[in-house]
């Protein structure tokens, strides 16, 4: 219990740390944003003036953090200049593309990287296993981005096999969606397919080593039912924690993903902030990014105490 | 994990996916395939059918046009919604569009713009005198509500705007202004808006309500594709008395690459799409010919590529630096190595058929010994340095011209740097004068008056600083005289003393070139009003209400 | 405090020893304690166990590509910013060796000179995070308590971020230049690269022979530099030329976003961004750099592992 209120205390203290910091962003940033918001027309001063109290670049440092995140936590992110349009607003249209983005990376590599690792582990030291091996070194090395940018003029603009740089809602067109989030999908995944299977081989080959399955062995039961009901079980749990923690690797490698295949998610609306210098929305897309990152790995922390003890028994009494 | 543990958290992970992707976000941008429900006759216009149109960027700040900027992508937009008062015919002269007349007093010092009557914008109010004239203060700044941008600027000749009756509003001016017909189109950025829009500041970028061909349906957030709809009420008829548009709707969609707006017109996900990049017009050319798709260039009163330089400030306040950076640039490499040599180099800020056009007024040839020298003695005069920052839009064909530009001007001498910005903060920049040279496209169109606004000294638009007594002079007269052979005359000398002065580098004509499937027709619009054809493409800029598919 | 329980086979991975909380005691603290380059490290375990012949094709790789770089105003490359019309949107050819970009200018050569600025980022980046995260590792692992709460917090808070956030908010606050760019790197390898010193130096403040170095009385200025630092150095090694790659590839991924630096200095990320929009066209403007990255992280993974091999660093970083 002490450990929890522990967590909780740092949970706090880091979101504050991170909303502060992001809050500072635009105060720290060269030249004055209200002049390069408002460049030109009448009445410039006032409307600058109104700009800048709308803002809350008017208020004491203290105090504007203060409504800030009032702001921020009933959803008010501030707006786009000079569209006025509210950034909850791109944030909503926005994020559950970046978000699709992700879980289907996430998808996609459990779903290669489980059977291949439970493969590789049963038969460690096979030619199987040395080829999974080294391809899974190369594509450790290559970066998503850069696998991201083959397969788009390849498997894009070539070979007209999967479409690249175009997206289309899952409402709108569930295949088309499918087909247009492929090319990302694939680029995102595939070094995690092969982070995953090399974690998940290791954790299994000592799991495979241990009495209890020498004991399950010695009773008759088949590898098979070794393998995926004792063996593969509790090492399942460090490859989901460590798929967890791997979420923020992941948002980076989404973010970028996104540019090259012109995806409408929270990369390209950074991309748009950062070129249109619009440090309102860019602080907000900021912090949503950081905010959720720091939520998720608490709760994947949280989800690993709580199960932590159990685990330990489980084993222990195998 | 204990098996019930586990299987609750799949449940729990497993609803949670289904949520982020049923939920959805961002915007398609693609759609299905155009589909036409009328067939029928070669030639005769059917009706019905959608189509999506390919634009270079979706315009991010809106349509609350007296407060935007917009580019031709939003220009496209903006003229499918909205009506402007006049519109270009193809001899170049600005003819009554929305409205149903307008006219000068005897020295052009006062217009009288009569309206058409039963004209209803999508909102069910009238197109009075009284929504013209809230359209026309808002523009030229008048209106606290809304602020206005480069517009006011433009404007300031306006004294006044009154209404006479429900359908005419008299506008006064300072001094005579015989061009006030092209200002009223402000290349398509004039549109009449209906008071509800004007109302509301915060709705005003999104809420848009016109008289125009189209009409939005539903929320559309800036920054995203955005899809019209036919206006059933639309004000105009083809000459077979049909309602116009023919289409049931349209659906522009920003793609910033212009190579895959090729791609995607190839495969079926847009109809229409426009580029100026000179190879990707040549492969046009070559899948045209092929009969895969339909290419129309514009030629006539082509829009200029030029770079502006800043005579405000050091070193481009010095007339020897000018000369000495335009020496050493190589103009004939630079259309070589960016448009494949294609677009014709221009010497001063008019096309050919344009009043004031010059065949060879002088403008400095490559010569980079003499730039050399003249880089020298600028360097000598002070103290060391010529260096100058070029700002420009973060796009690779700005960049990679730019980084041309550097390398050229370095082998004379000159060092140079480049910042990027986006497309307001150039503005911005291009205002407060933070800057030595700007790549910029201007100058379309036929009338050479919309030049005063950029030249004339003490106007803040202009840009470049240029304080030419001469040029001034020649402006004014332009501006006042009604005789066209004396317009001519007094523009041409413009081109001269730019030539001599060299207070902006022009670069070449810029082509732009609209490609569509071989089903869509229609593009040039439908004739105007008064029977004469509209302007065959300004600067990428063509009526929409006129475009048919067929089957 | 405690010596974390020991993982039963050499390259067995057992990352949920001793997470007993806030204390710092252990380098595991829970589950959220793994970063990216600790996850990297541990999945870049090479199918091999001698260096090797991928070991010595990587170290000529770096080797040529060092050298390349450096030597490059001497050695007879083309000019990389001189314009040569012949060559414009030209493939590989006799005239050059990777084909011409739009301008004209010499693939080749773009890429060689890019090398120059995308390893003088990587290298200062980590340089920056080896010395100051270093610093602060070993400061934390070996005087514990307070201190090392300290570190192990604002460790914990800037990973709290995801990496990639963190680097771009620092450099578009700082400007488009390459000191800026490995500054902001620098910043984010700092808690990445400190994780592991003081994990390495929690482990080896414990043994035996550091124990009676201070029983006799040595100060701990001369037992951290003389008895720690050069056992904690390999790994320190190993995971910096990992980080290395990392770090190129961040390059690559801001260049991407709009925050690389400025238009005229070449990097390998800039030069995908700029080619990006004319790959369908000229797609080998964009594929050299990206190789280039590909093959250099490759290079730096192999050998961060032939280090790693060679000294037998323990799994105490884990």
């Amino acid at each position: 219990m002490r450990r929890i209120t522990g967590k909780l205390v740092r949970l706090v203290i880091v979101l504050f740390l991170v909303t502060f910091g992001t809050f500072m962003l635009i105060r720290l940033f060269p030249g004055d944003p209200v002049k390069r918001m408002i460049p030109y027309g009448t009445n410039l001063e006032a409307q600058r003036a109104k700009l800048r109290a709308e803002i809350g670049l008017d208020e004491p440092a203290v105090q504007q953090y203060g409504s800030w995140l009032g702001g921020v936590v009933t959803g008010d992110f501030g707006k786009v200049y000079p569209s006025r349009t509210p950034v909850s607003e791109v944030l909503r249209s926005a994020a559950p593309v970046t978000l699709q983005l992700i879980l289907y990376a996430q998808v996609l590599a459990l779903l290669v990287a489980i059977p291949l690792g439970v493969l590789t582990a049963y038969r460690a030291g096979s030619w199987l296993d040395k080829t999974a091996s080294a391809s899974a070194f190369g594509l450790l090395s290559i970066p998503s981005f850069v696998l991201g940018l083959y397969l788009a003029y390849f498997a894009g603009a070539r070979w007209h096999w999967l479409p690249a740089g175009q997206y289309v809602k899952f409402s709108t067109d569930p295949v088309e969606h499918f087909r247009s989030m492929a090319l990302p999908t694939i680029s995102l995944a595939a070094g995690q397919i092969a982070l995953y299977m090399r974690l998940l081989r290791s954790d299994m080959i000592d799991t495979l080593r241990e009495n209890f399955v020498t004991t399950a062995r010695s009773k008759g039961l088949s590898d098979r039912r070794i393998l995926w009901r004792h063996a593969f079980r509790p090492s399942s749990l460090t490859l989901l924690t460590f798929a967890g923690l791997n979420l923020g690797t992941l948002v980076g490698g989404a973010v970028v993903v996104e540019t090259v295949f012109s995806l409408p998610g929270l990369g390209t609306e950074i991309y748009n902030a950062i070129i249109g210098q619009q440090y309102v929305a860019l602080q907000s897309y900021v912090l949503f990014i950081a905010v959720g990152y720091v939520l998720i790995n608490f709760a994947v922390d949280f989800l690993y105490t709580v199960l932590d003890p159990r685990i330990r028994h489980e084993r222990a009494s195998a | 994990m204990i098996g019930w543990q586990r299987r609750r958290l799949v449940i729990l992970v497993v609803s949670l996916a289904i949520v982020v992707v049923a939920c959805g976000g961002g915007s398609s941008t693609s759609s299905s395939k155009s589909s036409t429900t009328a067939a029928t006759g070669s030639g005769k216009p059917a009706l019905g059918g959608k189509v999506v149109y390919g634009v270079e960027s979706d315009t991010g700040g809106g349509y609350c046009l007296p407060s935007g900027q917009l580019a031709i992508s939003g220009v496209m937009v903006a003229d499918s919604v909205y009506d402007p008062l006049t519109w270009p015919n193809e001899k170049g002269a600005y003819v009554p569009y929305l409205a149903e007349s307008i006219t000068p007093n005897a020295d052009s010092t006062e217009w009288t713009i009569k309206l058409r009557p039963g004209i209803a914008f999508t909102d069910g109010t009238q197109l009075d005198a009284d929504t013209v004239k809230l359209n026309l203060d808002t523009y030229r700044g008048k209106n606290p509500n809304i602020s206005s941008s480069l517009f006011s600027l433009v404007l300031k000749p306006i004294t006044d705007v009154t209404v006479t009756d429900p359908s005419t509003v008299v506008v006064k001016m300072s001094a005579p202004w015989v061009a006030f017909p092209a200002y009223l189109f402000s290349f398509g950025r004039m549109g009449m808006m209906a008071k509800a829009q004007l109302a509301d500041k915060e709705t005003c970028p999104r809420n848009l309500i016109g008289t125009g061909p189209f009409k939005l349906e539903g929320s559309w957030t800036p920054g995203t594709p955005v899809e019209l709809v036919k206006n059933t009420k639309y004000w105009r008829k083809d000459a077979n008395g049909t309602q116009l548009p023919y289409l049931d709707g349209i659906k522009f969609v920003g793609v910033v690459e212009s190579a895959q707006r090729i791609t995607q017109l190839e495969a079926g996900q847009l109809d229409i799409m426009h580029t100026h990049f000179e190879p990707d017009l040549a492969q046009l050319e070559k899948k045209a010919a092929g009969g895969g798709i339909k290419l129309t260039i514009g030629t006539k009163g082509r829009e200029n590529r030029y770079y502006l330089l800043n005579a405000g400030k050091a070193p481009f306040d010095d007339p020897k630096a000018r000369e000495a950076f335009a020496l050493a640039l190589d103009r004939d490499e630079i259309n070589q190595l960016r448009n494949l040599g294609r677009a014709t180099v221009a010497d001063g800020p008019f096309d050919k058929g344009v009043p004031g056009y010059v065949a060879d007024p002088g403008f400095p040839k490559h010569d980079l010994t003499k730039a050399k020298k003249l880089v020298d003695e600028v360097k000598a005069a002070h103290g060391g340095q010529f260096k100058v920052t070029f700002v420009i839009l973060p796009d690779s064909e700005n960049r990679n011209e730019a980084e041309l530009l550097k390398q050229q001007i370095e082998k004379a001498g000159i060092t140079a740097e480049i910042t990027t910005v986006d497309q307001t903060a150039e503005i911005s920049t291009a205002i407060s004068g933070d800057y030595n040279v700007l790549l910029w496209r201007n100058h379309a169109g036929e009338d050479p008056d919309t030049g005063y606004t950029w030249w004339h000294s003490g106007e803040l638009t202009n840009f470049g600083k240029i304080k030419d007594p001469e040029i001034d002079r020649l402006l004014e007269q332009g501006r006042v005289t009604s005789d066209p052979a004396a317009r001519a005359t007094a523009y041409e000398g413009v081109t001269k003393e730019f030539a001599k002065n060299i207070w902006n580098v022009w670069a070449w004509y810029v082509d732009w070139g609209i490609a569509t499937s071989p089903k869509v027709h229609g593009i040039l619009g439908p004739p105007l009003p008064d029977g004469s054809q509209p302007f065959p493409i300004l600067a990428g800029l063509h009526p929409t209400a006129g475009i048919w598919v067929s089957k | 405090m405690n010596e974390p329980p020991r993982s039963p086979a050499p390259d067995g991975l057992d990352p949920f020893d001793g997470a007993d909380g806030f204390d710092g005691a252990d380098g595991f603290d829970g589950a959220h304690g793994l970063d990216p380059l600790e996850i990297r490290a541990s999945a870049v375990r090479g199918p091999h166990r001698r260096f090797g012949l991928g070991g010595w094709i990587a170290l000529a790789w770096m080797v040529l590509l060092v050298g390349a770089a450096l030597l490059a105003p001497v050695l007879p490359f083309a000019d990389p910013d001189v314009s040569n019309a012949a060559i414009s949107r030209q493939g590989p050819s006799s005239a050059a060796l990777l084909g011409g970009d739009a301008n004209g200018r010499d693939v080749f050569a773009r890429m060689v000179y890019g090398a120059r600025a995308s390893l003088a980022i990587g290298l200062g980046a980590i340089a920056v995070g080896l010395v100051v995260g270093g610093a602060l590792g070993l400061l934390g692992g070996y005087y514990g308590r307070k201190v090392d709460a300290f570190v192990a917090g604002s460790f914990d808070v800037m990973l709290s971020v995801p990496a990639l956030i963190l680097a771009l908010a620092f450099n578009v606050f700082l400007g488009p230049e390459v000191r800026n760019m490995i500054f902001a790197l620098g910043i984010v390898a700092i808690p990445q690269l400190g994780r592991i010193t003081r994990a390495n130096t929690l482990a080896w403040s414990q043994r035996e022979f550091v124990r009676a170095a201070r029983a006799q009385g040595a100060r701990n200025g001369r037992v951290i530099l003389r008895e720690i630092l050069p056992n904690v150095l390999p790994a320190m090694f190993s995971v910096a030329l990992l980080g290395v790659g990392v770090a190129i590839v961040a390059e690559g991924g801001l260049s991407l976003l709009g925050a690389g630096v400025k238009s005229g200095t070449i990097t390998w990320g800039t030069m995908i961004a700029a080619g990006r929009t004319e790959l369908e066209t000229t797609p080998w403007v964009v594929l050299a750099p990206a190789t280039a990255i590909f093959l250099t992280v490759l290079a730096l993974n192999f050998l961060g592992d032939a280090i790693r091999v060679r000294f037998d660093v323990r799994e105490a970083a884990l």
